[in-house]
């Protein structure tokens, strides 16, 4: 296989210099006239013939032309065509000036890049501009309401927990639904293909791997979101949930050495924490438990003293961001140059990280027609962490549950492992620590064999290398107990791409083949002993009892080819199709290989000479697309009959049946038609964007439950259709634009109906007939046929009944009962939102810069399954309540928030039912900054400064929820199902909230 | 052009050598087609489901503490609401306890089938060894029915076995989803009682197993205990009798013999310190015997203190009433536990699922159950019990009738076996409610006071996936 490969490459190379030139030829870089930055895409024609190319990404050109005489045309939409005659010249730079205010943009696409204004694919770029100086760790959180039609659910507020990522709703039940991450064309490592228990960050402060956990943000130019099944269609295979490409920062050929630093520092806080009784308060419910209920209390609850456990959880955490880079180029060579340290102290104890990264990024060009470069970074982070939330491990878990009579310290001053556990002592004296080491990067090679075509080599790798190290001490666990778990995945691709320009009279066709080879592979070895001499030793090797060794393996494959034709009439008729066919190692044998396509047109019908040219109208274009994407998201063997080994019994070796087989396995496919209008008004003043959407998602990746009397609790199958549909709209206004004062506005706004639309026979089915899906661990949602893929599905609250005390809920037709059968169930409510978006305005006035962002959700709900222990009176001998429990029935009239403590009822009131479930809903002031640029005169003065700002930041800075009362002390934004599966989202189990962060900055150019 | 053509050509020739690329295979796993072709991947099947009896709610400590809970053996004072439920018996069909002891005793069941389908046509097996492959996954089929019956179905004295029993997977799983009635009560015992006596008839002798394995003995001395439940004293006794008569099996003269290869223990599920960390175990050590019994200062949750109403019970000079410690609970709160499991930190003791005592007791229970009267043998029999706790002997004279006796047999189970997952069958096979007012546990909030066999919750729900699953086959509990 590698030995094709490495024939394929120098192959390539042969053809490179195999390339003769008879015809002289003529080179240069078309500027822009305003900022003098290259200008790419721009059509470069020889006069009266079909000879023509177009620039790069920088602005260059080079073309061959007769050798005497010639005239070249310059055009390019939105600018001011030139014609220019050649003469003797070999080297031809032309300075393009806009015929409109508004300077085309490039977006970037799937292997390639296009002008934003001929662009037919449905695309969002959310540039650094628009998230530069966040103090955000992983770079999905740098999307939160920048884009329409893209949602990020934030998981938690612990340090690098992933972000949930839904690209115009979720496309998949219990598959994964996280988009493909690509960046510089590497696709990333994202820990699909095995499941969330093997990953290294299993069960510590997260469910998953968050690929982006180790890029540094502000090694990024740009984020692209790729939405729509044209956009999506290169990577057609694995576009279903849509397609994230991310370019880091590069510097131009001839651009002046720039270096920069910035520097931030921060202050941390939760955003909301729960208030739970007193030491004095508990002691008194207890008491009063006891009176009511007439059992006798115990006196060991009653010794005086308590401990503060909440507040001890948390304290104002620090986050410092250190950047410093270089870029530029010389007439070849142009390089990028950075190293970011990011340290950040969480405002829950025990939570840090400490993330050191640099990047170099290079392009250079042998010759006029063989270009190479390669973008390399390379991360290390050392997080001290502690066990998920759903665990004693986790402080601010313990800090609600723990009862507020325990204290950390014994009448001798001695640390005691008190009740669910002392954070304080084990985060200060325990060892949990994860040190991940990437390496990240790609090596390409462009040769232009003949000069309308471009043959790209491209070879990419992403290397993940995780060390977790963790000591438990004596007093923690007699003896102690040492862990070490190394685990690493290795993944390497080929991409190889030739593109075409073709132009002959007022057309241009780009025809792009390509073939792509990629594979990952995977080990974890885990090793763990107990019985220490001494705490002073920290390692597996010192301990006495074996407990676990182990090591695991696992892999995944994928080749495919795949190819786009654009052609573009007049810079004003576009057309494009592409396609992919991929295989798989992970599906079944009978059903390995998957083709995927998209076609779609645009017309710029304010080019139309009809089209009136002082309109209001300055610009407007009409496309549609439609397409089939996959999606490969399930564990990387799932379609095999397997017995798995390793289990043994008694020390003997044991297998068990752990799979069935289903060697039809194939991809999950998602259709998906578009239709788009962008229209400019008031010369480009204002700028709509607004497309219609509907994804349809057959063949479902479905885990089936079945039947547990198969011995299996579930079967990966392909059946099932669930639509996404909706609407993303997008709206730039230019409010003011006048010398010292300018002030931009943003907006977006994204509907979406997610209706599962049919699920296979042999579903459950509830007591209306309906089909559904759910998991056991979060039976509270499901997957309804006919509803949404998250509905909630619970017993109804109706409150306390004011005349005897009694907790009361709602049966099936309705009627008040005080019990509780799962009979009585019915839909309530759902976790993904209807409507997301944001806002954005930019205000300047002379050296002053202020902006505000807000986001929002609405139509979803969040079940708060912690509230299930917390508003738990019966178990308050076991674990803290929240406060509202104070607020108990005593007398007939009383409206109260809990039962009467003598109640028949008391042990249902806190159990699974829609007092726990919380609309969502909210609008969050995500970030204000205020900022300050030093004046240029003063600049100049320095004689050694080109840019200096200062700014102070709030982020999360206010939340206004619509249902929810403060003492429950919620996040709208928490999740502790991670980022998949789609049937489990909008769940929260003493999940983090979101940090609230005040940073002040300087960021400096010299 | 002709390039072009070149380029391309050496791209096809590419996708033709990555067809292998993609072919794959898994590193820890084989393939179902070639596990009983293979004797020695046959007999790890077999570990395999002996493994699956280890697992949190088969025979690792769920099943058998909700045997407590729900009696008057301990008091709930721990954190998982899921338990809090069976304590205060609010609990509903989508209890993820009562879905996981289906679901997992289901998945063992169903590897069992696959055993007993395949193990005579296994290459190079000889009669014998095929036999006692068979033997020992019906032993291990036989355990799983049994534990499944009696938490899902009402005693066999209710209707006399007629009532609503499981459904009766025989067969192994074929890839076609197969949905069955529950079958009744007795139709399921006697799919039990057939299964061990294939077992009793193809097992070796206890002596000739290796410790924590099916024996004769261990297959005898599980029918003697159904015979027990279903009131069938005579072949309760007879059963018990061949299993002390064979004599492999001995009271310990003290009790240390807990978590060891004792000849007090004729059968237990062996757990050891790797277990609950390996990651191919099915469930990752969120529960054990350690964990419920043992005092959280000691690694275990401190979740099951005993109540005031057990200790009450205890004579004065019971050795058994000292076999205690003070702990605390999960929650910090100081207590007292169990000394029978004592291995908090790593979740190793062993499951004692069936030992000589409970089998001596059995014994002396279906005598005088089987005669009504003063049964001498029978006093004898409990006699050897009381004796190793420091008790008195007692004799004929001590009772008035074969009832007193009887009670006295009964109450001598309950102390002996407490924490051994037998309380709750052993009231509700004989009449007896759950709970009464006087002994109902603090927190439970008065549930379970009066309930008795035959009340919709003296039994559990089935749990509400499987009857979501099942199109109006699986038919529920009433009461859920």
């Amino acid at each position: 296989m590698r030995k094709f490969l490495l024939f394929n490459f120098v192959l390539s190379l042969l053809l490179v210099f195999s390339a003769s030139a008879q015809e002289r030829a003529v080179s240069g870089r078309i500027t822009s006239a305003e900022d003098g930055s290259g200008l790419p895409g721009v059509n470069v024609v020889l006069k009266g013939t079909t000879t023509g190319t177009v620039t790069d990404i920088d602005g260059n050109y080079k073309l061959n032309v007769p050798s005497e005489g010639g005239t070249l045309v310059f055009s390019f939409i939105g600018l001011a065509s030139q014609e220019v005659e050649i003469g003797a010249r070999s080297v031809l730079d032309v300075q393009m000036a806009s015929d409109v205010t508004e300077l085309s943009e490039v977006v970037v696409q799937a292997y390639g890049a296009q002008s934003e204004k001929l662009n037919i694919q449905q695309i969002e770029t959310v540039g650094s501009k628009d998230f530069e100086n966040f103090p955000v760790v992983s770079a999905q959180e740098l999307l939160q309401g920048q884009a329409a039609g893209v949602q990020i659910a934030g998981g938690s507020g612990v340090i690098g927990a992933p972000q949930a990522v839904r690209i115009r709703g979720v496309a998949s039940i219990n598959s994964g639904t996280q988009p493909l991450y690509v960046i510089d064309g590497v696709p990333l490592i994202d820990g699909s293909g095995t499941n969330a228990q093997n990953q290294a960050t299993a069960q510590l402060g997260g469910s998953a791997l968050n690929p982006l956990a180790d890029i540094n943000p502000n090694d990024i130019e740009s984020i692209t979101v790729l939405k729509d099944a044209s956009a999506v269609a290169l990577y057609g295979s694995r576009g279903g949930n849509g397609v994230i490409l991310i370019t880091t920062k590069k510097g131009s050929v001839g651009e002046a050495t720039v270096f920069s630093a910035d520097y931030y520092t921060g202050w941390q806080t939760p955003t909301v924490v729960r208030q739970v009784l007193s030491p004095d308060q508990w002691r008194q419910f207890r008491a009063n438990i006891s009176t009511a209920r007439g059992t006798p209390s115990a006196p060991s609850l009653q010794n005086q003293g308590g401990f503060n456990w909440r507040n001890a959880a948390i304290q104002t955490g620090r986050v410092s961001n250190y950047s410093l880079s270089a870029r530029g180029g010389t007439d070849k060579t142009a390089f990028f140059v950075g190293g970011t340290l990011f340290d950040n102290e969480g405002y829950q104890v025990g939570n840090e990280l400490n993330r050191l990264s640099g990047r170099v990024n290079i392009t250079h060009e042998a010759s006029d027609f063989v270009k190479f470069g390669t973008n390399i970074s390379f991360t290390r982070g050392i997080t001290d962490r502690f066990f998920q939330e759903n665990s004693t491990g986790s402080p601010l878990t313990v800090g609600l549950l723990q009862l507020p009579v325990l204290e950390p310290v014994d009448a001798d001053g001695n640390v005691v492992d008190a009740g669910f556990g002392n954070f304080i002592a084990s985060q200060e004296q325990n060892l949990l620590e994860l040190t991940t080491n990437r390496l990240l990067g790609n090596a390409y090679v462009e040769i232009s064999p003949l000069e309308n075509l471009v043959l790209r080599s491209d070879w990419g790798f992403d290397r993940v290398s995780t060390f977790d190290q963790r000591r438990t001490l004596d007093l923690f666990a007699a003896g102690g107990v040492a862990t070490q778990r190394d685990f690493r995945e290795d993944k390497w691709l080929v991409t190889n791409t030739a593109t075409y320009t073709a132009t002959f009279g007022e057309s241009t066709l780009t025809p792009l083949v390509g073939f792509s080879f990629e594979e990952s592979d995977q080990r974890r070895v885990t090793a763990q002993t107990s019985g220490f001499i001494s705490d002073a030793l920290p390692n597996v090797a010192s301990g006495a009892t074996p407990l676990t060794t182990s090591s695991q393996g696992t892999n995944w494959a994928l080749w495919g080819f795949f190819g786009r034709v654009n052609y573009n009439y007049k810079n004003r008729y576009l057309l494009e199709a592409s396609v992919r066919g991929d295989g798989s190692s992970r599906f079944g044998a009978n059903n390995r290989y998957g083709v995927f396509w998209s076609v779609s047109g645009g017309w710029i019908f304010s080019d139309e000479d009809f089209f009136p040219s002082n309109s209001i109208i300055s610009f407007g274009k009409l496309s549609s697309s439609y397409g089939v994407t996959g999606n490969d998201r399930i564990t990387n063997f799932a379609s095999l009959g397997l017995f798995q080994a390793g289990n043994d019994y008694a020390g003997v070796p044991g297998l068990e049946a752990s799979q069935p087989a289903n060697p039809d396995l194939t991809w999950e496919e998602t259709a998906q038609f578009d239709v788009n209008l962008n229209v400019n008004f008031l010369n480009d003043r204002i700028r709509l964007d607004a497309s219609y959407y509907r994804k349809v998602t057959t063949e479902l990746l479905l885990n089936v439950p079945v039947p547990a009397t198969t011995g299996f609790p579930s079967i990966t199958q392909n059946a099932g259709e669930l639509v996404n549909q909706g609407t993303d709209l997008s709206l730039s206004v230019d409010v003011i634009n006048s010398g010292d004062l300018t002030w931009t506005v943003t907006a977006n706004a994204a509907y979406l109906n997610n209706e599962v639309t049919e699920l296979p026979e042999g579903s459950s089915e509830d007591l209306d007939g309906n089909r559904f899906v759910a998991l056991a661990a979060f039976g509270q949602q499901r997957a309804v046929e006919g509803g949404s893929v998250s509905t909630f599905f619970l017993n109804r609250f109706a409150g306390i009944n004011p005349a005897n005390g009694e907790p009361e809920f709602l049966n099936r037709e309705g009627e008040v009962t005080g019990t509780l059968t799962t009979a009585d169930r019915v839909i309530v409510g759902q976790g993904i939102p209807d409507w997301t978006g944001g806002l954005n305005s930019e205000l300047r006035y002379k050296n002053f810069d202020f902006r505000i962002f807000l986001n929002f959700v609405t139509g979803s709900d969040v079940y708060a399954a912690d509230l299930e222990f917390n508003r738990n009176i019966l178990s308050s001998g076991g674990f803290n309540n929240i406060v509202n429990n104070l607020d108990i029935w005593t007398q007939p009239g009383d409206i109260t928030q809990a039962p009467a403590l003598q109640s028949d009822g008391l042990a249902n009131f806190d159990n699974e039912s829609t007092q726990h479930l919380i609309d969502a809903s909210f609008l969050r002031v995500r970030n204000m900054t205020l900022g300050y640029s030093v004046p240029k005169s003063i600049l100049e003065a320095s004689k050694f400064l080109t840019r200096a700002r200062v700014y102070v930041s709030g982020t999360n800075l206010f939340t206004f929820f619509s249902d929810l009362k403060d003492d429950v002390g919620l996040d709208p934004e928490v999740s502790n199902a991670g980022v998949d599966p789609g049937v489990a989202q909008g769940e929260t189990f003493f999940t983090s909230p979101q940090a609230r962060t005040f940073t002040v900055g300087v960021s400096l150019g010299f | 052009m002709k390039k072009i053509i070149i380029l391309s050509l050496s791209m096809v020739m590419l996708f033709g050598s990555c067809e292998d690329a993609i072919d794959l295979t898994p590193q820890q796993s084989l393939s179902d087609q070639v596990v009983f072709t293979d004797p020695l991947a046959a007999q790890g099947a077999l570990i395999g489901i002996y493994n699956q009896m280890q697992d949190l709610h088969v025979f690792g400590s769920m099943p058998q503490i909700i045997a407590d809970y729900a009696t008057d053996n301990v008091n709930f004072v721990g954190t998982f609401t899921g338990l809090q439920e069976i304590d205060t018996y609010t609990l509903t069909a989508g209890s993820g306890e009562v879905n996981e002891m289906w679901r997992d005793t289901y998945e063992g069941i169903l590897g069992a089938n696959a055993i007993i389908a395949n193990a005579s046509t296994v290459p190079t097996l000889t009669a014998e060894e095929a036999g006692r492959l068979e033997g020992e996954a019906r032993f291990i089929r036989a355990a799983l029915y049994f534990q499944l019956i009696n938490f899902f179905a009402q005693p066999f004295q209710v209707g006399n076995g007629s009532s609503p029993g499981v459904p009766l997977f025989l067969e192994p799983f074929t890839g076609e989803i197969v949905l069955l009635p529950r079958s009744t009560v007795g139709e399921v015992h006697q799919q039990i009682i057939a299964d061990l006596d294939f077992a009793a008839a193809n097992l070796p002798n206890y002596n000739e197993v290796t410790f924590g394995f099916a024996s004769v003995q261990s297959a005898q001395a599980l029918e003697s205990r159904l015979r027990l439940y279903r009131g069938e004293f005579a072949e309760a006794a007879a059963l018990a009798g061949s299993v002390i008569d064979a004599g492999f099996n001995t009271l310990a003269a003290d009790y240390s013999f807990w978590d060891t290869a004792n000849p007090e223990i004729i059968f237990a599920v062996v757990n050891t310190a790797i277990d609950p960390q390996s990651n191919n175990d099915a469930e990752l050590g969120s529960g054990s015997f350690d964990g419920y019994y043992e005092g959280s200062n000691q690694a275990g949750r401190g979740d099951c203190p005993p109540s005031a109403d057990l200790l009450a019970t205890f004579e004065a000079g019971d050795i058994r009433a000292e076999f205690f410690e003070e702990d605390a609970t999960f929650s910090g709160l100081p207590d007292i536990f169990t000394l029978k499991y004592d291995n908090g930190a790593t979740d190793e003791s062993d499951y004692p699922m069936i030992r000589i005592s409970e089998i001596i007791l059995t014994r002396a229970e279906a005598l005088v159950a089987e005669s009504g009267t003063v049964n001498t043998d029978a006093i004898a029999l409990m006699n050897q019990i009381r004796e190793r706790a420091g008790l008195s002997a007692l004799s004929a004279g001590d009772f008035a009738s074969g009832e007193e006796l009887l009670a006295a047999i009964r109450n001598e189970r309950r102390l002996e076996l407490a924490f051994e997952g037998h309380r709750r069958m052993d009231l509700l096979r004989i009449g007896a409610p759950l709970r009464t007012a006087a002994n109902v546990p603090d927190n439970a909030a008065g549930g379970g006071v009066g309930v008795v066999a035959g009340d919709d919750r003296a039994i559990y729900p089935l749990p509400q996936r499987e009857i979501d699953l099942n199109e109006g086959v699986l038919v529920q509990n009433p009461g859920f």
